[in-house]
């Protein structure tokens, strides 16, 4: 496929970031447009889908925002995210997903891993990688997306790091089930942050058209 | 296939900069044993008393210095006899019959209670009847009042009588029976009391004993076994107390050093590094990411403190980060305490199953995944995406099962292996099992 994923990168560490773009160098369909060290710096560049089509967002930033409202401001501004981050933290990373981040990985995984899930985001979809699995699987709140128990079944073998095919073994379905399964969970998933979204959403109109409404009444 | 049952064995390996050499046991006890000191008495000698058994083990003893008591209780008459005192009894039958039947009744009294060491109803009971019946035949047979030296010879059996009431019987029972000896020997007495005799004294004298002593025995007993019970509480938790220490401490030392090792090995890592001496290349890189996830397996994802389990599992990652297979660890929370045998056997298993992946997968990465399930038992599963085989197959998935499933059952977990040829094999631990 001849297509570039233009890409941004944001992370709290300089040398991460110039590291990254650098590892990232090799990979011809990935194109590094962007890094900055706080959402704000990169959105106050002004981002739109045209710039950065995904944006690699580090779970915890140094200046203390909530990881979530981070995904939900990226996400308002018509990017899709990527969470990453060195160890997991289920918590935020639950909320992120929920915020309409597209997956989470580790920085353990090496590049191919990556540029994998880069491009799967890219096109809309939505990265399950064991990691992320674990923590859906792991998740005890009261507030949990109800899973059925074979969904969880096969999100929980998923998790373990087998194979598709050996989780769907393991739980006794077949392999294009546990695949349905396993898009079901994580349309569970971005459906239980839906209404927040749908808020958030509601309100950036409000004040776009707000601001429209001003700018006329400037003009006249 | 290769056979996937290894033997226990141990290797060297170089660990660090300095080219320091580790010794490591590959086999049952993990390099971090926790449990040698639960095997050994680490040079503490715990005592056979316990809080358990303070009390009858102190009432045996009791029980056996009255009946010694009672056999010396038994002795003036034939001292007497062989130094050729003279007995001056007004009815010598009733004399011996006393004597008689008081030492016959008491050496087989006395045999009981140093045999057995304990003091039954029914024997106390007929300790008091016979020694009633010996006080009141005695009591006539025998008369001091006619020049005789020695007067009724069931007297000094009944102070031992009144002692084992106060010992056994103490409160109401006790003073009951001694009262009942004190009458038997009034009514024994009775023909040699008259108003102006001195035995008037002698007699008040032994009855204000009989009771005494019944009375004295008892407090001493309740505070004897008070006291037993309370010096065994102290010492058992003294001796708890020196033992989790010194376990403690075992522990600490033993974990200490490894985790320094391991710490010196990630920070002679980037000293390296910092040096900026050193070229990158493929082995620096890999060196990195082989502490980066040991660093990764010693976090637990729920902010929970670092446990016993999941360090001797970082240990175990390290191990084989170091020889060059990426194992990936998602830690969900895992109880803080778990006994020292489940942690060995759990960190010793993943440590073979991850073996055998680097051995024979055919895969460099492996995942570690370790969680508590709702009914409280703790999982671990060592997953890869390698070459797989037939679980049902003789040769190497029997040996792997058999190796982990016993040294899992021995610690009272469980164990599956489940496997497929082209994807992979999954080995879950479990708990309890």
């Amino acid at each position: 496929m001849a297509r570039i994923v233009s890409l941004g990168i944001v992370d709290d560490d300089q040398m991460l970031l110039d590291g990254m773009a650098a590892w990232l160098r090799p990979v011809r369909d990935l194109q590094v447009q962007r890094t900055s060290k706080t959402v704000s710096d990169f959105l106050a560049a002004g981002v739109g889908t045209a710039d950065v089509q995904v944006v690699l967002l580090d779970l915890n930033l140094r200046d203390h925002t909530v990881p979530a409202d981070n995904v939900a401001r990226l996400r308002a501004a018509g990017t899709r995210v990527l969470m990453v981050s060195a160890i997991a933290d289920p918590e935020h990373v639950l909320a992120t997903i929920e915020a309409g981040a597209g997956g989470y990985i580790t920085k353990d995984h090496d590049l191919a891993a990556l540029a994998d899930a880069v491009r799967e985001v890219a096109d809309g979809g939505s990265v399950l990688t064991p990691e992320l699995a674990f923590v859906l699987s792991q998740d005890r709140r009261p507030v949990r997306p109800r899973l059925s128990p074979q969904e969880q079944a096969v999100l929980s073998a998923y998790a373990r790091g087998s194979t598709l095919h050996a989780a769907a073994r393991h739980a006794g379905v077949a392999y294009g089930t546990a695949r349905v399964y396993l898009e079901r969970v994580k349309h569970k998933y971005s459906e239980a942050g839906r209404p927040a979204r749908t808020k958030l959403d509601l309100a950036n109109r409000l004040r776009e058209d707000r601001l429209e409404l001003d700018h006329l009444g400037a003009q006249e | 296939m290769v056979s996937m049952h290894e033997p226990v064995e141990t290797w060297t390996r170089p660990l660090g900069a300095g080219g320091r050499r580790e010794r490591v046991d590959k086999g049952f006890r993990g390099p971090v044993s926790l449990s040698s000191c639960f095997e050994e008495p680490c040079g503490i000698a715990v005592p056979a008393t316990t809080m358990a058994d303070v009390r009858p083990r102190t009432f045996r003893l009791l029980v056996k210095m009255l009946a010694g008591i009672r056999l010396v209780q038994l002795l003036p008459w034939p001292i007497a006899f062989a130094l050729g005192v003279r007995f001056n009894a007004p009815h010598i039958g009733l004399a011996i019959a006393g004597y008689g039947l008081q030492a016959g009744w008491s050496l087989f009294y006395a045999a009981r209670s140093l045999r057995k060491g304990t003091l039954p109803n029914w024997l106390m009971a007929l300790d008091v009847a016979v020694t009633c019946a010996c006080l009141v035949v005695s009591g006539r047979g025998w008369s001091t009042a006619r020049g005789s030296v020695l007067g009724n010879s069931a007297v000094y059996p009944a102070v031992g009588v009144a002692l084992a009431t106060g010992v056994v019987w103490w409160r109401l029972r006790a003073v009951a029976a001694s009262i009942l000896l004190a009458a038997c020997y009034f009514i024994g007495m009775l023909p040699n009391l008259r108003p102006d005799s001195p035995m008037i004294v002698t007699a008040l004298g032994n009855v204000l004993s009989l009771v005494g002593f019944t009375v004295v025995a008892g407090l001493i007993t309740k505070l004897l076994l008070s006291q037993a019970e309370t010096i065994a509480a102290t010492t058992a938790a003294m001796l708890g107390v020196r033992e989790r220490a010194a376990a403690e401490h075992a522990r600490h030392d033993e974990r200490s050093t490894q985790y320094r090792l391991l710490h010196d090995t990630v920070l002679s890592t980037l000293n390296t590094i910092a040096r900026g001496a050193i070229q990158d290349s493929a082995r620096l890189r890999q060196r990195c990411a082989a502490e980066a996830d040991f660093l990764r397996s010693m976090i637990s994802g729920n902010g929970q403190p670092t446990t016993n389990l999941t360090m001797e599992l970082a240990v175990v990652v390290h191990h084989q980060a170091a020889l060059g297979l990426r194992v990936h660890s998602n830690m969900a929370e895992v109880p803080e305490t778990l006994p020292p045998e489940a942690i060995a056997a759990l960190a010793g298993s993943c440590r073979e199953a991850l073996n055998n992946v680097a051995k024979h997968a055919g895969t460099a990465e492996a995942w570690l995944t370790a969680h508590t399930e709702q009914n409280g038992a703790v999982v671990i599963t060592v997953v890869d995406r390698g070459r797989g085989f037939y679980p049902d197959s003789v040769s190497r998935g029997l040996g792997v099962s058999h190796s982990i499933k016993a040294r899992m059952a021995e610690a009272g977990g469980s164990s599956v292996v489940e496997s497929e040829i082209g994807q992979g094999t999954c080995v879950e631990l479990r708990w309890p099992g």
